[in-house]
């Protein structure tokens, strides 16, 4: 395309009627007028001619601000920081914030409430704890520490009715941002785990 | 061997492909990783087209993120008929202009502005319009937008800026395309007279003639 005539084009675009008119055009500006702008912003050259044509032209060069990952990372903590803060707020059982917690235990599939799944994986994990705990070499590593490591994650990530009612504190304290769920077992015996290196545990 | 009965690492990957409009379902739904999809696409130009209209950065990282919080807590509002960025960019733009509202009544004068803006056109009054920098041409734009009312200026910003339709705009905006070509065209006059007017070194001789017979 060669360079508009700026003049004309800016006056053609001034004297179309800026409201409806029956049969009139239906856009804001002649139809040359946007390939023109395109034009615009890959022709230097242009640029005096188009401002001395119409100064306000100058403000389609308004900055953008350069956002990167670490910028959209700090504004998806700050967003679910606000939700939290919303949920603590807002938490009681009805709300939307409880709905949000409900919703976030069945997307990860976990057995529904009262379940006999549930109670013979929440054993099964409680007696792995105590196996962990039996096979410490000495009587120093057997302090409460590590067994709370490995026991408060797997009663709230397989609740008992109880903690599915009063809303999971594990859940909400650390949202699963990579977390695969796997199943071992068959009916009779079933062990859910979830897997989440993001979780400092 | 354990058999993987879900994985948010995977859902995570199959929402990256997905369309805005899925993404937007699985958000209704309650799925808080759509909305990490959802924050993932739109932070950039969100907070792109928020600074434009507030020309200030760390108020346009507030405002948008209080509209990604709108968007969740609103999300069942979302009707498919709509399209998705327009419902997106509505709830982002109304919050921008809300806060525009609250700072123009907290700064009264902006005289001290305006002096110093007055100070940086001054050093710099051999340049011409063509050879501004980014961040001139947004102090200009904020001195001289400050005559438009906050529907002139979101007009403006979104058709002329970020090159959107007249009837986007009309839909972020909530007004007729008559509306919007309205508002666009007395936006477009306003900010001419002003720059002429308030910066006549950086008008050319034929536009300050041309502003003055106006």
């Amino acid at each position: 395309m060669t360079c508009p005539d700026w003049n004309r084009l800016v006056a053609e675009r001034d004297a179309a009627p800026p409201t409806d008119v029956p049969g009139g055009p239906p856009t804001d500006a002649p139809e040359a007028w946007d390939r023109a702008l395109a034009h615009l912003d890959g022709c230097p050259s242009c640029a005096p001619r188009a401002l001395a044509a119409d100064p306000a032209l100058v403000f389609r060069r308004l900055p953008a601000p350069e956002i990167g990952a670490a910028d959209v990372e700090a504004m998806r903590r700050a967003v679910e920081s606000m939700r939290r803060a919303d949920r603590v707020a807002h938490g009681a059982p009805g709300t939307p914030a409880g709905r949000s917690a409900a919703s976030r235990l069945r997307r990860l599939r976990l057995p529904a409430p009262g379940s006999w799944r549930q109670i013979a994986a929440a054993a099964a994990l409680a007696a792995a704890s105590f196996g962990l705990w039996l096979s410490a070499p000495d009587e120093a590593s057997r302090t409460a520490e590590p067994l709370a490591a490995v026991a408060a994650p797997s009663a709230a990530l397989v609740p008992s009715a109880r903690n599915l009612a009063a809303e999971p504190v594990f859940l909400d304290l650390a949202e699963p941002r990579a977390a695969d769920v796997y199943q071992v077992g068959e009916e009779d015996l079933l062990v859910v785990m979830v897997m989440d290196e993001t979780l400092d545990v | 061997m354990p058999e993987l009965a879900y994985s948010v690492t995977r859902h995570r990957a199959a929402l990256a492909e997905a369309t805005d409009r899925d993404v937007l379902a699985a958000l209704r739904r309650g799925d808080e990783t759509a909305l990490d999809e959802l924050v993932r696409r739109k932070t950039a130009p969100l907070l792109q087209t928020v600074y434009r209209i507030l020309g200030d950065l760390e108020e346009a990282r507030d405002v948008v993120q209080v509209a990604f919080f709108r968007i969740w807590e609103h999300r069942e509002r979302f009707d498919d008929r709509w399209s998705p960025n327009t419902w997106i960019y509505r709830i982002a733009s109304n919050l921008a202009i809300d806060h525009l509202r609250s700072r123009r009544s907290r700064e009264r004068s902006t005289e001290p502005v305006r002096r110093h803006l007055r100070q940086v056109a001054d050093v710099r009054s051999d340049q011409s319009l063509a050879d501004l920098h980014g961040e001139e041409v947004m102090a200009i734009f904020r001195e001289l937008s400050a005559e438009l009312t906050e529907k002139q200026r979101l007009v403006f910003l979104l058709r002329e800026v970020e090159g959107l339709s007249s009837q986007e705009v009309g839909e972020i905006v909530g007004c007729r395309e008559s509306t919007v070509r309205n508002h666009l065209f007395n936006a477009r006059k306003l900010l001419r007279r002003e720059l002429v007017r308030r910066y006549p070194e950086y008008a050319p001789a034929d536009s300050r003639d041309g502003e003055e017979d106006r």
